[in-house]
């Protein structure tokens, strides 16, 4: 149903068609009554196996004829099984009859019989695997025809998964971006235990002849993790890894910055890495007499299923329970009487983090607060690699000052180097995005609030009206982090 | 039985002009009223396989342009049940075919909109749909082992509209596997570990999530930003980067987006003028792309696309069941959404 | 054979390089009675390619087109220890018939005008081309292929990062030039150079030079729309076939003028070989040509300079020489293994002299090409004449080359390919159509055009070389081409619905 042009045929045309259409539906029609017809008398055969070709050559889409398919696979493969046992089971009786002289020989025609069952069984799977791939030229985006392959290889215990791996390069010639062949040469290449640095090299040859190609791109983002592992799991892969991956996609991103393929590989590799989805980490907390209020980075689905505790050296507390104020499972409050002695050390304990409380001085609650986002510092390698980067990308704005990607990613580049002395700079890129990417301008204003909120939660402990008073920074739209505000007491804007 | 014996006779509507910038009301509702009148029509006889789908696509249409009662609620509601398999309980496109869990969930939600699900036998569905999850929490389409992100969204949608999701499935796996498929890179996901993001599968799976309550687990800021790129300069999204763009493809970012509350990183209005200009102005109906053969799948696509946008003459359509919000309503049910941050 | 001949013909063509052989399959297409006769017991007249032994017996023969031949044997000076792949004198000679050595050698643009005529005409069935595998450029004396593709410049280690950005947009810039007319910057560069346009682009030097030489081939003096003009013939030729803009036609390029004598044969058009004409008279209404002791007659007359006889030569003025060439056979192929992949590449290279006001071209060929044997390459480089002396024409040129680039030369050869000038075929007093003879360009528009221009003359308002049918399509008489019967249809639906309705016959059908 996907791009097919609507062309004004000529009355010769369509008067030539229609005919053929009638003719076609007429042999639809007359082919599903009859494999109907069988099927309701379990005449699981040949016939019903050539009626089903007929069919799916042209509609591989009709779910139900593959399930026919493997009725009928099964039931010659449960036929064949039951003729090799029968054969062993009167084997077994001969050897019983027969004297020793002539057991050699029949051990031979044995070895023959068996062989000659073990071709027809493998015969029945190739029949399907070469309609599959009959059906994949006619349709390779076909669900069916692709899972159709995949359970008959299932069947078959001697399956040639090498000779699927060949099979997907050649259908990834043909289409670079095919999904369904992706998806089955991940599949086939673990059953082939293709090893991961040959993967790797297949995808960067994929890449070298376009990289514009986005499948490839993602195929390598999930290899590089396990081939070169970052240990402290606050960047994607190794660092040494990452530079070369970086070069690469700034390459390929200099080459055609319009090309968007490689943009979101390149922030994925800007980024900080897997984020750790058990953890709940306490991004502000602040208790008084009678509640305690905690938010955390980011959202965890049950609070209350962590022990959360007010300890001092005098005595723990346990606050419970916990009930979510805002949707995104952030910002947390308890309801409980809870004793404050403000000179005593209070810490706070969430699932064996440890956290050190202040005293509000205006109204004695005790409270916690880090501000969001610390970058992940990098080595001097990186570093420098970045700012080559950056460097190169300011070069390409003095040339095509317009460039959207190349805005965007300095922006990146500089966040990564150093946030808070190119604060200023990256935010006068978006501004600059708002303009020439204008579809996508409240995607470039609202991380441009984030941006802008992020410091101004940096700088808050460092003020003099710290923790009681929160000065908003001008024209937000928006209050991204507003959960980490509990701790103030008032919020200017 | 084809699409002829659901529709009503028709009085026909106003005359209208070609024009794209303006919504063809009348001829789409011509366009849906007709799809598969004409005897020996190919592609509908052809698209049996589907037609359960097809029929979910043209009531939930014309629904949300208040035209339901054009369509015989009887013979649909009797198509419907006619394919309802005995055995297992799941629902087949058409008669003659077998059951799956893509029709399942087209069945359901049909007579959802004709509040006829007291008409079918509920507790087999829920067997159909609880029999195919999987102890990884996937599901199959069918009983022939397919998996695939397309059937989590069908079975816990399904579940939802029967208001039988609790102490049904394993919810809890069910949310495991499809987090598994989400992609580092990008935020999105494919249709199972590993693949590539897609915008069709984005929108399964953030629908699974809201209706799972755990919209919590994406990372929306990463995932938007993935989404509102599909936007092209015609207006028109795409579903993968560097593809074309498609108005099937613009309900599933558009909708995904909406679900977590950033409907305001892409532009509505040139959306709004690339899903018109798709119109069929001579018949009626929705293509993929401008200047493309219409089809009733992008015409519930278009159309869907349109109301999100809060096109004036459309119902109010919900971005994670694909149906009128009233409905939703109507049946309590109160898939999440992210609150605009 | 000649006994049999008819006498009267619309149209005699002589000789059977590029420019007469296209005219002949043209006539011929069009429905005229044509004879093509060539002197020589091959096709292709100077556009031939010939066998080792052969190229050398003719350099050894002057004649009116190909003159100051000369060739020398050169002694392998490979290292010792490698005596097994040491080639000699007698080898290659053992070996004469795998090549195919070009006079006039060149490459065709993957869209230019040679390979729309092929395509256009059909005649592209009895073709075969390989794609060029480098374009090169001579960059502070070292030999680099220039990058052709989006991939290519991803991939390039010779361009920075900001070079390859700049590379890019000005190609993109020139390849969507003139969609909008009122670009500043045709207005601006409209009577300028395309240097000065290069300059102001900002590029950097590597970039200019990559552009200047192998791209837009120009000179410091070739004006801005010419330049562009050819940038853009360069672009739209990317991405046809393979991975550079040109093709090189298998086996040489003396197989081309023996695909369009194909057609002309296909359509009725009459060849003999070895078959010179005494002389040519003329009357008010016809041509008699006398060969052989044969008058034979036709309404027209069209002959390659070198073929023309004695008496009628002086008519079209003398032939002076036109290209220089040189042809090296070496063992070693120009340039590293990058650009020499799997045994050697077929690649292009243009070269300058005298500060830029003269240029050769340089087609290397390798046994991919099948014009070589395997292990061996072809050298040919090609240039304007400026004298009589091909060697010394090309000395600056094959200094450049060999001086700095290492290389096995076995046997070197130059010689000339002379023509009369075309004010003279132009200005000449008689009915026969003369050919102009090789010019030294790149493709065969010149040609191509020549030949056209001559059709022209000819049948003023007939169709150049329309589209010949494939066998499959042509259409019986009578036959409705809307009629779909069951023959028509695919085959296996055909079977299907036999099968199908033969079945039914056997159920009732409750439908």
């Amino acid at each position: 149903m996907h791009g097919r042009v609507k062309v004004r045929t000529t009355e010769e045309e369509r008067e030539r068609k229609k005919k053929e259409q009638v003719l076609k539906m007429r042999a639809y029609r007359a082919a599903m009554t009859r494999i109907q017809k069988k099927r309701s008398l379990s005449e699981l055969d040949d016939e019903m196996l050539g009626l089903t070709v007929q069919i799916l050559l042209r509609n591989p889409d009709i779910n139900t004829l593959w399930n026919i398919r493997r009725e009928c696979v099964l039931r010659k493969i449960a036929e064949l099984e039951k003729t090799i046992k029968e054969n062993e089971t009167r084997d077994i009786q001969k050897v019983e009859e027969h004297s020793e002289g002539d057991k050699k020989t029949d051990d031979e025609k044995e070895v023959d019989k068996k062989e000659v069952l073990a071709q027809q069984l493998q015969s029945i799977y190739k029949t399907e695997l070469e309609l599959t791939e009959q059906c994949l030229m006619v349709n390779p985006k076909s669900y069916n025809s692709w899972h159709h392959r995949c359970w008959t290889l299932e069947q078959n215990p001697e399956a040639d998964w090498q000779r699927e791996v060949q099979l997907c390069n050649k259908y990834l010639k043909y289409d670079e971006r095919n999904f369904h062949t992706w998806d089955y040469r991940r599949y086939v290449s673990e059953k082939a235990s293709v090893p991961p640095e040959q993967e790797l090299d297949f995808c960067t040859d994929k890449i070298k002849v376009n990289f514009s190609n986005y499948s490839s791109w993602h195929h390598r983002s999930l290899l590089l993790p396990t081939l070169y592992p970052n240990e402290q799991q606050d960047r994607p892969m190794s660092e040494h890894k990452l530079k070369e991956e970086l070069e690469m996609v700034l390459t390929a991103a200099f080459t055609d910055p319009n090309d968007s393929s490689a943009w979101f590989y390149q922030r994925w590799l800007l980024g900080s890495g897997r984020q750790s989805e058990q953890s709940a980490t306490v991004a502000a907390f602040r208790c008084w007499p009678y509640k305690a209020q905690l938010s955390l980075k980011s959202s965890y689905p049950e609070l209350s299923q962590l022990t959360v505790q007010l300890v001092s050296e005098q005595q723990t507390l346990q606050l419970q329970p916990w009930k979510a104020v805002n949707s995104e499972k952030t910002q947390w409050q308890c309801e409980q009487v809870i004793e404050i002695e403000p000179s005593r050390d209070y810490f706070l304990d969430v699932a064996g983090q440890r956290k050190q409380l202040a005293v509000n001085p205006n109204d004695q609650s005790l409270y916690y607060f880090v501000p969001p986002h610390a970058t992940s510092s990098c080595s001097k390698e990186l570093l420098a690699e970045l700012q080559t980067q950056l460097q190169s990308c300011l070069d390409l704005l003095e040339y095509e000052p317009d460039s959207k990607w190349t805005l965007l990613t300095s922006a990146l580049l500089m966040r990564a180097i150093d946030v808070n002395s190119y604060h200023e700079q990256s935010l006068s890129h978006l501004a600059k995005l708002v303009q020439v990417d204008a579809l996508r301008q409240g995607y470039y204003k609202d991380l441009s609030a984030r941006w802008t909120m992020e410091m101004a939660l940096a700088k808050w402990p460092t003020s003099s009206n710290y923790p009681q008073l929160f000065e908003m920074p001008t024209e937000m739209s928006m209050t991204p982090y507003a959960h980490y505000l509990i701790v103030a007491d008032k919020i200017s804007s | 039985m084809d699409f002829t014996t659901f529709v009503k006779p028709s009085n026909g509507g106003a005359t209208e002009s070609n024009d794209t910038s303006k919504l063809q009301f009348w001829k789409h509702v011509k366009y849906i009223e007709n799809h598969g009148k004409q005897e020996d029509d190919y592609e509908y006889c052809m698209t049996e396989f589907l037609r359960m789908s097809g029929i979910f696509w043209g009531v939930t249409a014309l629904d949300i342009m208040g035209q339901l009662d054009r369509l015989d609620r009887k013979s649909i509601i009797e198509f419907v049940k006619r394919c309802q398999c005995p055995s297992s309980g799941g629902f087949a496109p058409c008669e003659g075919h077998d059951p799956h869990m893509l029709y399942t969930l087209s069945a359901i939600q049909v007579l959802a909109t004709y509040d006829a699900l007291d008409e079918i036998d509920c507790d087999a569905v829920v067997r159909f749909v609880v029999g195919l999850q999987q102890p990884d929490g996937s599901f199959f389409g069918d009983k022939w082992g397919e998996v695939d992100n397309r059937f989590s969204f069908c079975a816990v949608a399904t579940l939802t509209l029967l208001k039988r999701m609790e102490q049904t499935i394993d919810v809890e796996k069910a949310v495991k596997f499809v987090m598994s498929c989400c992609n580092q890179t990008d935020g999105g996901f494919g249709s199972k570990p590993g693949a590539e993001s897609h915008a069709g599968l984005i929108y399964c799976c953030v629908g699974f999530l809201s209706l799972t309550q755990r919209l919590h687990l994406l990372d929306v800021d990463k995932l938007g930003w993935w989404l509102c790129e599909r936007q092209l300069p015609s207006g028109g999204l795409n579903g993968r980067p560097e593809k074309l763009p498609d108005v099937c493809y613009s309900w599933w970012v558009l909708s995904s987006l909406t679900i977590m509350g950033r409907l305001h990183w892409i532009s509505s209005e040139k959306l709004q003028q690339f899903i018109l200009s798709c119109q069929d102005t001579e018949t009626g109906g929705f293509s993929d792309r401008t200047g493309n053969m219409p089809d009733i799948f992008h015409t519930l696509f278009g159309i869907g696309g349109l109301s999100l946008l809060g096109h004036s003459g459309l119902k109010v359509i919900n971005p994670t069941l694909c149906m009128p919000q009233y409905i939703i309503d109507r049946l309590g049910i109160q898939p999440q959404m992210v609150n605009q941050a | 054979m000649s006994d049999d001949l008819p006498e009267e013909f619309d149209l005699i063509v002589i000789g059977t390089g590029f420019v007469e052989s296209c005219v002949a399959a043209a006539a011929s297409r069009i429905g005229k009675n044509v004879l093509h006769i060539d002197a020589n017991d091959y096709y292709g007249d100077v556009w031939s390619s010939f066998s080792l032994e052969a190229f050398i017996k003719l350099l050894e023969q002057p004649s009116n087109s190909l003159r100051n031949g000369s060739y020398t044997w050169h002694k392998s000076t490979e290292q010792e220890e490698q005596p097994v792949t040491s080639w000699t004198r007698e080898s290659l000679l053992e070996k004469s018939r795998r090549f195919s050595l070009d006079l006039s050698p060149r490459v065709a643009y993957c869209a230019g005008s040679l390979v729309q005529l092929l395509i256009q005409s059909n005649i592209c069935r009895y073709a075969e081309f390989r794609s060029l595998d480098h374009v090169c450029m001579l960059y502070n004396e070292e030999l680099v292929s220039v990058p052709c593709s989006r991939s290519d410049v991803f991939n390039t280690k010779t361009l920075t990062m900001v070079e390859k950005r700049l590379l890019m947009k000005f190609l993109t810039a020139c390849n969507d030039y003139g969609e909008d007319k009122c670009n500043e910057d045709s207005l601006a560069f409209r009577g300028r150079t395309f240097l000065e346009y290069l300059q102001a682009q900002r590029v950097t030097e590597k970039i200019a030079n990559c552009v200047m030489q192998a791209i837009a081939m120009c000179d410091a003096n070739t004006s801005f729309e010419t330049g562009m003009q050819r940038t853009q013939r360069f672009l739209g030729s990317l991405g046809r076939y393979g991975n550079t803009p040109f093709l090189f036609p298998m086996y040489g390029c003396g197989e081309l003028p023996q695909c369009f004598c194909r057609l002309c044969a296909v359509y009725g058009g009459i060849y003999c070989l070895k078959r010179s004409v005494d002389d040519i008279n003329w009357t008010d209404s016809e041509l008699l040509v006398s060969s052989a002791g044969k008058t034979l007659r036709a309404k027209h007359l069209v002959c390659a300079p070198s073929q023309l006889p004695a008496t009628l030569a002086t008519h079209f003025g003398e032939s002076e020489p036109r290209i220089s060439r040189g042809l090296f056979i070496t063992s070693k192929p120009l340039g590293n293994e990058e650009l020499n992949k799997g045994g050697g590449g077929v690649n292009l290279l243009r070269l300058l002299a005298a500060n830029g006001e003269r240029e050769a071209c340089l087609i290397q060929l390798s046994h991919y090409s099948g014009a070589c044997p395997e292990g061996l390459y072809i050298l040919h480089l090609t240039t304007p004449a400026i004298s009589a002396d091909p060697a010394a024409d090309l000395a600056d040129f094959a200094a450049q080359l060999f001086e700095t680039h290492a290389s096995q030369i076995l046997l070197s050869a130059y010689f000339t390919i002379a023509a009369p000038a075309a004010e003279g075929i132009a200005n000449a007093d008689t009915p026969i159509l003369c050919t102009a003879g090789p010019a030294y360009e790149q493709d065969y528009d010149a040609a191509i055009e020549n030949a056209r221009q001559i059709f022209s003359q000819l049948y003023a308002n007939e169709e150049f070389l329309p589209r010949a049918p494939d066998p499959e399509e042509i259409v019986v008489d009578g036959e409705d081409p809307s009629a779909l019967n069951e023959h028509s249809l695919p085959d296996d639906l055909r079977a299907q619905l036999q099968d199908l309705e033969q079945a039914a016959q056997h159920m009732d059908i409750a439908d």
